[in-house]
């Protein structure tokens, strides 16, 4: 009987009903700069398996291939003309495999390596992934090609890889009979492509690296200069990366590194938060315009640029009502960033951004000379109006005593907001019970052809400012603590109410939490984490 | 006066709660769940809205969750919903296209059923 089991083991281990391969199309001589197409597609193992719903996500290496696009070609066989098909696509993470199932067995790694493995996807600058959703009515056709996916084959030259090995990466699939809610085994056929003898790379390309807290790094453009003209242009790719080809050695170039406004206008009004009014309060209340003052809150003195949004040389009262200003939808200044203003932007080499000297104000070095043996520079970026660092770079700290950063002061909140249908209007409630909250903001979006927003009910204390705007389908609010005598009462201090235009069963997706900000009487930024 | 006492908690209790769910007399095939409890899609990829179906072990309090990505909840509802199957909809207008997960949880954050989707 052991024997038998013996036997039947690796059959059992490895049952599949299908498998899913990818592999490029193109002659195998490349070079730097070429095109490659990757193509997926399934082929079948065993028989009557005919799944009508996949889900897959594969991973590639944004340091090594560039994508350019990619194109569905399900459609186009007779049988599938009718499928649906996704494509969903994040930058800066890597799957991790579950180690206690082989990495080629797909459908074990959805089902136990992906599936509610809040780990599975750790943060990863070199990758990027993208989900492929198909369904359709009828069993999806086998050896046909899924997509098509192009990529440009990018220099490894200024990278941490030595060649071209294991550039993708299958990372699981969910194959599925949907009228069954048959689940089927599937396994890899090809799982990691490798690119061999690659040629060419140009010796001379030059990366500039942006540094920078936002996620939006396609959002920033440079332009490079030599002796007052522009030499080369473009924009930062998803990997925060600027290529930058037709430089010379040894000569000095400027480089001026700003956000693209029309790209980010969604974001722009998300860069001075209600933590930013309470530091630049408590900087005014402690030291007034002098960093050398013995109560500073700004950690860094980069924050006195960042902080002045009045263009009066000084950081002081007037610039916390500036921003206090701004959070309640006035714009009293033109000189900080904001989707009235515009970025206002301030960049220098990365170990110097933020430290002044006799040639840099604040540090911003924008001048740099490659070599023969230099040629990767690293930017960092900030936003004025941005002095808690959310979409800025936050200085190298080199100084002696080692100045605390802003980053290592926040700490984490788990905070309640939910949605509810109550006597026919959607309520939004807010729920905290933190005792310190000195400033708290949200911002929430939701669906304007469904809901008409009615009010924020504000139950926070009777000391606090509480201000609430509507900007197209957005809605600001909050409270904040001006004179830093009362917190944020706990329980309940936020209620959105909401007029629905139709008829609805539920709210579920109506209000989406796009951004939450919050700040303690001490000055201590909170990270706020929904649960 | 205890009458109108209890009249009036009823009434205040009232115009306070969650909208209670109605039953399901009949469910869509594409919404069927053979097992006991769990949770559905009737598409997997979504275009302003999709139906779901919940059906749940008990009446009472559930939470309906949608995650992105990075498993960070976007997006919450509270339900009251009836045992059995509570048929809903999850409207995506408001949130940027992307794939996200649905959980759904009872009151005491016991999971009852998870599924995924795609917008368009």
């Amino acid at each position: 009987m052991r024997k038998l089991l013996l036997v039947l083991l690796p059959f059992i281990c490895l049952s599949q009903d299908l498998k899913l391969d990818h592999s490029y199309t193109n002659s195998p001589d490349f070079q730097v700069g070429d095109t490659i197409t990757i193509k997926f597609n399934t082929i079948q193992v065993t028989e009557n398996v005919n799944p009508n719903l996949y889900v897959f996500d594969y991973e590639y290496n944004n340091k090594l291939l560039q994508k350019i696009e990619h194109r569905w070609k399900v459609t186009d066989n007779e049988s599938n003309t009718n499928a649906q098909v996704s494509l969903n696509h994040w930058d800066g993470y890597s799957f991790d495999p579950i180690s206690d199932y082989e990495d080629k067995n797909l459908s074990d790694q959805y089902s136990y390596g992906w599936v509610g493995r809040s780990e599975s996807y750790p943060t990863s600058n070199d990758w990027s992934v993208e989900r492929i959703t198909i369904q359709d009515g009828v069993g999806i056709t086998y050896n046909n090609t899924l997509i098509e996916v192009d990529f440009k084959i990018k220099d490894k030259i200024n990278t941490d890889y030595s060649d071209y090995s294991n550039i993708t990466n299958l990372n699981w699939m969910r194959a599925e009979d949907n009228s069954t809610s048959t689940l089927y085994d599937v396994e890899a056929m090809q799982e990691k492509i490798t690119l061999s003898d690659v040629e060419g790379g140009d010796a001379g390309s030059v990366t500039i690296n942006l540094k920078t807290n936002n996620d939006k790094p396609t959002h920033y453009k440079y332009d490079i200069l030599q002796s007052g003209s522009s030499v080369a242009d473009g924009y930062f790719d998803a990997n925060s990366q600027a290529i930058v080809s037709g430089l010379e050695n040894d000569v000095e170039y400027t480089i001026d590194i700003k956000v693209d406004d029309e790209l980010a206008a969604d974001w722009l009004d998300d860069v001075a938060t209600v933590t930013d009014v309470f530091l630049v309060f408590k900087e005014a209340i402690g030291a007034g315009s002098s960093p050398g003052g013995t109560t500073n809150t700004f950690t860094h003195s980069i924050q006195f640029l960042l902080g002045e949004v009045n263009n009066s040389g000084n950081v002081d009262f007037d610039d916390s009502y500036v921003l206090l200003s701004h959070i309640m939808n006035e714009n009293i200044s033109e000189w900080f960033t904001s989707s009235t203003n515009g970025s206002k932007n301030v960049w220098g080499e990365k170990n110097q951004y933020g430290y002044s000297t006799n040639d840099y104000y604040f540090g911003q070095k924008k001048v740099f000379t490659p070599t023969d043996d230099l040629k990767v520079f690293d930017f960092g970026h900030g936003l004025i109006g941005d002095v808690d660092f959310s979409h800025s770079f936050e200085p190298i700290v080199t100084e002696t005593p080692k100045a605390q950063t802003v980053a290592g002061y926040a700490e984490d909140l788990d905070l309640d907001i939910s949605t509810s249908l109550v006597d026919g209007k959607v309520e939004m409630i807010v729920n905290i019970e933190k005792e310190d909250l000195a400033g708290m903001q949200f911002i929430i979006q939701y669906d304007k052809s469904i809901l008409e927003f009615e009010e924020v009910k504000f139950d926070t204390g009777n000391l606090l400012t509480n201000f609430v705007s509507e900007r197209e389908n957005k809605i600001y609010f909050g409270s904040i603590s001006v004179e830093n005598s009362e917190n944020i009462k706990v329980g309940e201090p936020y209620k959105i109410i909401f007029n629905p235009k139709q008829n609805i069963t539920n709210t579920a997706g109506l209000v989406y939490f796009k951004t939450t900000d919050a700040v303690t009487d001490q000055g201590k930024k909170i990270i706020l984490k929904i649960k | 006066m205890k009458k109108i006492l209890i009249l009036l908690i009823v009434f205040v209790s009232c115009t306070t709660d969650v909208s209670v769910l109605e039953p399901v007399k009949e469910v869509p095939e594409s919404l069927f769940i053979q097992q006991p409890v769990g949770l559905k899609l009737e598409s997997y990829i979504v275009e302003d809205k999709v139906r779901i179906n919940t059906k749940l072990p008990k009446d009472g309090e559930y939470r309906i969750k949608i995650l992105d990505f990075t498993n960070t909840i976007i997006s919450q509802e509270v339900i009251i919903g009836k045992e059995g199957d509570n048929i809903l909809n999850i409207y995506v207008n408001s949130l940027p296209t992307s794939s996200y997960t649905v959980e759904l949880y009872s009151k005491n954050n016991i999971f009852v059923g998870r599924q995924n989707f795609s917008m368009k």
